[in-house]
């Protein structure tokens, strides 16, 4: 396990969108043609807001709660991105494990 | 029995020193700003297509094993004194790279970080040791080195910022994303088609920067306006809020602006005080005849404005 799956992310990005956009169909068809600034940001805080809280599972598919997944995200990049998909695949290339900063255990 | 607990103690260390360490080979690195935690990540990406290391992924667990009590720092060759302000680095693991995050970063490294001449690499006191392992089978496991010189190597010249980034990172704040919203729109409009039956030049623009003095509150210069050659275009406008605030939540935006708003030439004026909620609302009709499609939420802006309107046509005479 241990990386993100693409199926993973896909869920973490439908559920991002659904606050933005009502929809039906394959995610990765659509793109961010005609969202405006609010949208786009409000879809931006809350991927980052899912993807923090996204509890990492380690190689043996047990929760390592010390640990969280790290995807930089930037206004600048969402602009570069042309479809959903885009936005997939950035933020599965660009996972990578921090530690979490205070070991609080956060019950899900 | 202390002599018994320190040769056991020694042997052990001798053993993880014995332990075969792997040169890791490093294919490229690149860098990627977060404006969330307001930080910079230097991604080293190892190589797995070559000899032992082909198809070996990396541990993520034992690069926060094996990495303890570290220093790294950020060294400018041009500007040495103008770095370590106070941010702080650390290690981060993937299964295909090792990364490097630059967090507490200032206004102050981040401006200089737009000048490419600065010249930043990342030093370490210790080479950076992580374990790899092939299709998950014990008998793969390797510890492989990044050494501090290829730390040197692939995070010299590749921490910079562009323009736009370097802002939305110094405007990144409480966890949200701001736009900076700047921009300028010039255009021409024929004789024929102008009030004054001349050539007429416009100017549409949208202008807004944060104050640095208090870096922990969001307060923004936040100017607008559309301004021409004829300046008695009753269009044109100007508005200026040297107060301007922007609060975000999950699906929405509070913001409120002190400011003067007025014609081009300032002849009609008013003193402004705006409160706007900006905000998504649920879809509330369906016209999409069962076919697949995106329907965005609608966007609403309602708000308050107060305000003192001031004419200064025929003052004086």
């Amino acid at each position: 396990m241990a990386s993100l799956s693409k199926n993973r992310i896909k869920r973490i990005v439908e559920i991002a969108l659904h606050v933005v956009a009502d929809f039906t169909g394959d995610i990765e068809n659509y793109g961010f043609n005609g969202f405006n600034d609010l949208q786009k940001r409000i879809f931006l805080n809350k991927l980052n807001d899912l993807i923090l809280s996204e509890p990492y599972h380690d190689d043996n598919d047990c929760i390592d709660y010390s640990l969280y997944y790290d995807v930089p995200l930037l206004m600048s990049y969402l602009n570069s991105w042309s479809s959903i998909s885009d936005c997939i695949n950035f933020i599965f290339e660009n996972q990578a494990v921090d530690l979490r900063p205070n070991k609080k255990i956060q019950l899900s | 029995m202390k002599y018994l607990l320190s040769i056991l103690f020694i042997s052990i260390s001798f053993n993880v020193l014995a332990q075969e360490v792997y040169p890791a080979l490093i294919d490229s690195s690149k860098t990627l700003n977060d404006a969330y935690n307001k930080s910079i990540r230097i991604d080293m990406y190892i190589d797995t297509t070559k000899n032992e290391y082909k198809g070996c992924e990396i541990l993520v667990t034992s690069v926060f094993e094996l990495n303890k009590g570290y220093t790294l720092k950020l060294i400018s060759r041009k500007y040495p004194t103008l770095v370590n302000g106070g941010e702080k680095i650390h290690i981060l693991g993937s299964s295909n790279k090792i990364s490097l995050k630059v967090t507490n970063v200032s206004d102050g490294l981040i401006r200089l970080l737009e000048d490419s001449i600065a010249d930043i690499y990342i030093q370490s006191d210790r080479d950076i040791f992580f374990k790899i392992k092939k299709d998950n089978i014990d008998s793969t496991l390797k510890t492989c080195k990044i050494t501090k010189y290829q730390i040197e190597k692939y995070t010299s010249k590749k921490i910079y910022l562009t323009n736009s980034m370097a802002k939305e990172l110094i405007e990144a704040k409480g966890g949200n994303v701001f736009i900076s919203q700047n921009q300028i729109d010039i255009g021409v409009i024929p004789a024929e088609n102008a009030s004054s039956k001349k050539t007429e030049y416009t100017t549409s623009f949208k202008f807004r920067e944060r104050y640095p003095f208090y870096s922990k509150f969001p307060l923004y210069f936040y100017t607008e306006g559309l301004v021409s050659t004829n300046s008695k275009d009753s269009l044109n406008y100007l508005s200026i809020y040297p107060v301007n605030y922007n609060f975000t939540k999950e699906n929405y935006e509070l913001i409120f602006q002190l400011g003067v708003e007025g014609n081009q030439t300032f002849t009609n004026y008013r003193i402004s005080g705006n409160l706007f909620w900006n905000g998504i609302i649920p879809n509330l009709i369906n016209l999409t005849g069962d076919e697949d499609r995106l329907r965005l939420k609608p966007v609403i802006k309602v708000g308050l404005k107060l305000y003192k309107e001031i004419k200064t046509i025929g003052l004086g005479n």
